[in-house]
């Protein structure tokens, strides 16, 4: 007890400082306290050595890892933003890129369609569309249907009757790999021309690629398609009355 | 001449399992196939695949840096305390030293490796297809190459910071040459400056294994691989055997 009080003595100077620095942290805290980094909207797109470097050479990772990073752009600091302030032209870039490290995936895709293509703003959407479009054109497996998804938004989100009928009548001519288009996929342009409520059209477009595609798909993918039927597509109380969107349907 | 010695591999198995090597990666494992999981979760689609694709990254990563790391703080350790002189002073040649230790340094990656494999399977076993084998022998033969190469740099740089360095700097070279060499080849280092640095790029590539080729997590997520067993192991043989010699090298030219 005593040697330590000498030591107090003996280095009170130290004790001093020790005690202004804890002083000054403390009050450089309740400055930054409440400042969140700012919303830098959607980051430039890297080279393509400088993302694998982050992921030591790993395309798969870097396919990963990005991939994650774009689908919770905004949602930091517990803030989210709207889909209107980002920048879908760096986001197409975004699209592309990721894409080229893993072409077989569907999440980029998926991502691009069901979350960012829901934006209101219709010149967002073009970007979405370029980008389905590319997807949709591989003939292998079931990337058609990101093909019918652009039509979809071109025809029903962004009501641009001229784009969707164009790929319509890209998607209706395409011969896939190893199976064959549904018939609705063929007709698509006869569907697009249809003069019918938008909400019924895009009702029936949907629930087409359910009926016929419903058990190939990823759970998670039937889950965002069943949530835009139900929540974007069918208001309220038509959405209690149908069948797909009362609980333990799907 | 006696060129390997079990009791040696034994004394360097014995200080791995003493500085808690072994538990310390067990405990690493868990704790990053946890955050994988967690991570992979929150992925709005493909979670198996994001979480598997984060635990291998992240485990190799992990693995490479433990075995490094006690590789090259063990060996200088030795160097400091003298007990390479003593080892030397005992019927052990230096050519056994470097064998039996390599030997060690290679069952303690091998060991690594199969418990990297085990976390992996252990994360979804009914998902998995032969290129998770494929990716598992890879692995080991990844970690073998880096712990030899541990070896080299501990014995041939004498600071232990400056060794462990090298070793990853040459595993990040080793894991971005193939890009690099893409960027060599390319067309737009039509410049007469450039053109030198990729010819310097080509020979500096002589020596850097190419690591980039092995343990891609895409084959865990799709079957089928542009890579085989046969250029895996060809490549863990040769750069093994290149940096156990070298290391060699240095010893016997080495003034006690």
């Amino acid at each position: 007890m005593i040697r330590q009080r000498s030591s107090f003595l003996k280095f009170w100077h130290i004790y001093l400082v020790f005690c202004i620095v804890l002083f000054l942290n403390c009050a450089l805290w309740t400055y930054s306290r409440n400042i969140q980094q700012g919303w830098i909207n959607v980051p430039p797109v890297p080279s393509q050595m400088g993302a694998l470097g982050i992921t030591m050479g790993d395309k798969q990772l870097a396919y990963r890892y990005f991939g994650l990073m774009i689908q919770n752009l905004g949602d930091t600091g517990g803030q989210v933003r709207n889909l209107s302030e980002y920048n879908y032209e760096d986001l197409g870039k975004w699209f592309f890129f990721l894409d080229s490290f893993d072409p077989k995936s569907d999440f980029i895709p998926l991502i691009a369609g069901y979350y960012f293509g829901t934006s209101k703003n219709k010149d967002d959407l073009g970007h979405v569309i370029d980008f389905l479009e590319v997807i949709g054109s591989r003939t292998s497996g079931e990337k058609w249907r990101w093909l019918a998804h652009a039509v979809f938004l071109a025809r029903y989100q962004k009501a641009d009757l001229d784009r969707a009928l164009e790929l319509a009548n890209k998607l209706s001519v395409m011969k896939l790999e190893d199976d064959e288009l549904p018939i609705w996929a063929e007709q698509m342009p006869a569907l697009i021309m249809m003069q019918r409520g938008e909400k019924q059209a895009a009702l029936q477009f949907m629930m087409s690629i359910l009926a016929s595609e419903g058990e190939n798909l990823d759970p998670t993918e039937v889950m965002f398609m069943r949530t835009h039927i139900c929540e974007r597509i069918l208001d309220k109380e038509a959405a209690e009355n149908f069948p797909l969107c009362q609980d333990n349907e799907y | 001449m006696k060129i390997f010695s079990l009791p040696l591999v034994r004394y360097v198995l014995i200080a791995a399992v003493r500085d808690k090597l072994v538990v310390s990666l067990l405990l690493l494992l868990a704790l990053g196939s946890s955050i994988s999981l967690f991570l992979g979760s929150a992925s709005a689609s493909e979670r198996f695949q994001f979480s598997l694709v984060f635990a291998a990254g992240s485990l190799r990563i992990v693995s490479i840096l433990g075995l490094a790391l006690f590789i090259v703080f063990y060996i200088r350790r030795s160097f400091d305390s003298k007990d390479i002189e003593y080892l030397l002073t005992r019927p052990i040649s230096r050519i056994c030293f470097i064998f039996s230790h390599s030997f060690a340094f290679s069952i303690l990656a091998a060991l690594f490796g199969v418990l990297v494999s085990v976390a992996i399977f252990s994360m979804g076993w009914s998902h998995l297809h032969s290129g998770y084998y494929l990716w598992s022998f890879s692995m080991i033969t990844e970690l073998i190459i880096m712990a030899n190469a541990a070896m080299f740099f501990a014995m041939v740089v004498p600071n232990a910071s400056a060794a462990a360095l090298s070793v990853f700097a040459l595993y990040v070279l080793s894991r971005l040459v193939g890009q690099l060499l893409g960027i060599a080849d390319s067309s737009i280092l039509d410049y007469t400056f450039y053109a030198h640095l990729s010819s310097l790029m080509d020979v500096i590539s002589l020596i850097i294994p190419r690591i980039d080729l092995m343990s891609q997590t895409s084959w865990l997520v799709y079957n089928g691989a542009n890579i085989g067993y046969g250029f895996i192991a060809l490549q863990g043989i040769l750069y093994t055997l290149l940096l156990v010699y070298a290391s060699l090298v240095d010893l016997v030219r080495r003034q006690f």
